[in-house]
């Protein structure tokens, strides 16, 4: 087994390159733009502490912003997104807890899980990107539409990895 | 004092999130004003390097596409050509023509990153100051405008593009000669809108839009796009005008730098007049 520092690393440069030289091309119909790099969150171990959740969502948000020159507006929403996701785990925890040396993967916990945990913090963070980028409440619901949609792919490439790499 | 200290790590991961969200948001509002900050020059010189390399392997997919509007400007611009014209003057003698002075000077450019679904979209390009490029110039490709050039870093330089909500380029009617201020809603890349045409001219769809060249950045007569459709609003003195942009912004690769040589001379007499 790999150790956890290099595989997330790892996992890390693969993401954000994954993000700025393909999926930030897409762009179909000027509305979908899937945000794949926020998987990097959602995968970090369980153990991680509170305040590296914290900094590690900057880091990445931070990253894609350089790339995609809207310097703030990932490192808010990603920021936002590793803040919520300690109270999300601990919503949707199973009746003993998390077992030590598991990770938020399909690997150890089952289907119906694993969706409602990214679909979460996917919605959380897709919201305040969308929100703060237009930074208005004019065209409300076309911003509403655009993350609705832009979740939706977000998620869809969640789980197809999930089930990729992580199947048992 | 022991109480601050019992608060503070209790909640030392709220406060963390406070003070890292701040500065996110503090970062947002900063730069999405035009004024951006020296740091993201130097960043975008790092990012802007990994993209032309990237672009470099890219690029190959669409060069057929590219190289057929190449040759289409060719052909245009072959057709031009002095020796396709017959002398139909008699008698020759050479002047000296002190008439006709270089007034816009031309680079090309290669988009090595775009955007077209975001708010604020930006092109970053492969030329920068150290290849004459500055703050201001203007920039087209074969079909139409593209956009007008924000910042300069030493090899790379960031273009507004047409489809910005905070872009405003002045156009013309090219029938009639009225000039407005194209803007964009946000919404289609393909689309954007023309404001304050007064309700007197007679607008069919499909009139063609060109540069106005009263901004000093475009010269005059550039394509912009087309009237797709229109409407008058109740009480209003302007048409809401929708037009169809002759550039398509989600295939710019090539596109041409223009400096305007007189553009200082006018700036600052016009600078004068502002400021009295």
């Amino acid at each position: 087994m790999i150790s956890l520092l290099p595989q997330n690393i790892i996992r890390f440069l693969i993401l954000v390159l994954l993000q700025v030289l393909i999926l930030n091309n897409i762009q179909l119909s000027g509305f979908i733009n899937p945000y794949i790099y926020i998987l990097f969150i959602l995968l970090l171990p369980f153990e991680t502490p509170a305040w590296l959740l914290l900094i590690l969502g900057f880091i990445t948000g931070l990253t894609i912003d350089i790339f995609s020159g809207t310097m703030g507006m990932h490192a808010t929403a990603t920021t936002l997104a590793a803040y919520s996701r300690p109270y999300i785990l601990t919503l949707f925890s199973p009746r003993d807890g998390y077992e030590s040396r598991t990770s938020p993967t399909l690997k150890h916990y089952d289907i119906s899980w694993v969706i409602r945990y990214s679909l979460i913090i996917i919605l959380i963070h897709h919201s305040t990107l969308f929100l703060v980028e237009v930074f208005r409440f004019s065209g409300f619901f076309y911003t509403v539409l655009r993350i609705l949609i832009s979740s939706t792919f977000t998620f869809i490439l969640v789980i197809i990895s999930q089930f990729l790499f992580y199947k048992k | 004092m022991r109480n601050l200290f019992k608060f503070i790590i209790r909640y030392h991961v709220t406060l963390l999130f406070i003070v890292i969200e701040s500065l996110s948001l503090f970062l947002t509002i900063q730069t999405n004003s035009f004024q951006r900050a020296s740091f993201i020059n130097s960043s975008t010189e790092i990012s802007g390097n990994i993209y032309s390399w990237f672009s470099s392997i890219t690029e190959y997919i669409s060069v057929k596409e590219d190289n057929e509007k190449l040759a289409k400007e060719n052909l245009e611009l072959r057709k031009l050509l002095k020796s396709n014209y017959i002398n139909n003057v008699l008698t020759l003698k050479t002047i000296n023509d002190s008439i006709y002075k270089l007034k816009y000077d031309y680079f090309t450019a290669k988009v090595v990153n775009n955007s077209v679904i975001h708010q604020n979209n930006y092109l970053t390009l492969n030329k920068g100051y150290n290849q004459g490029v500055r703050k201001d110039m203007a920039v087209i490709n074969p079909q139409g405008i593209v956009g007008i050039i924000k910042d300069v870093s030493q090899n790379f330089s960031i273009v507004i593009p047409a489809i910005n909500i905070n872009a405003h380029i002045s156009a013309k009617i090219k029938k009639w000669g009225c000039f407005g201020t194209i803007s964009w809603d946000g919404k289609d890349y393909r689309k954007a809108q023309l404001n304050e045409i007064p309700f007197n001219i007679k607008l069919i769809k499909g009139d063609t839009l060109v540069t106005s060249g009263y901004s000093s950045m475009f010269p005059e007569g550039i394509m912009v796009g087309t009237v797709s459709d229109f409407d008058l609003n109740d009480g209003k003195d302007f048409y809401n005008i929708n037009i169809n942009l002759s550039t398509d912004f989600m295939s710019l690769n090539h596109v041409y730098i223009i400096s305007n040589i007189y553009k200082e001379e006018q700036a600052k007499l016009e600078n004068v007049i502002n400021h009295d």
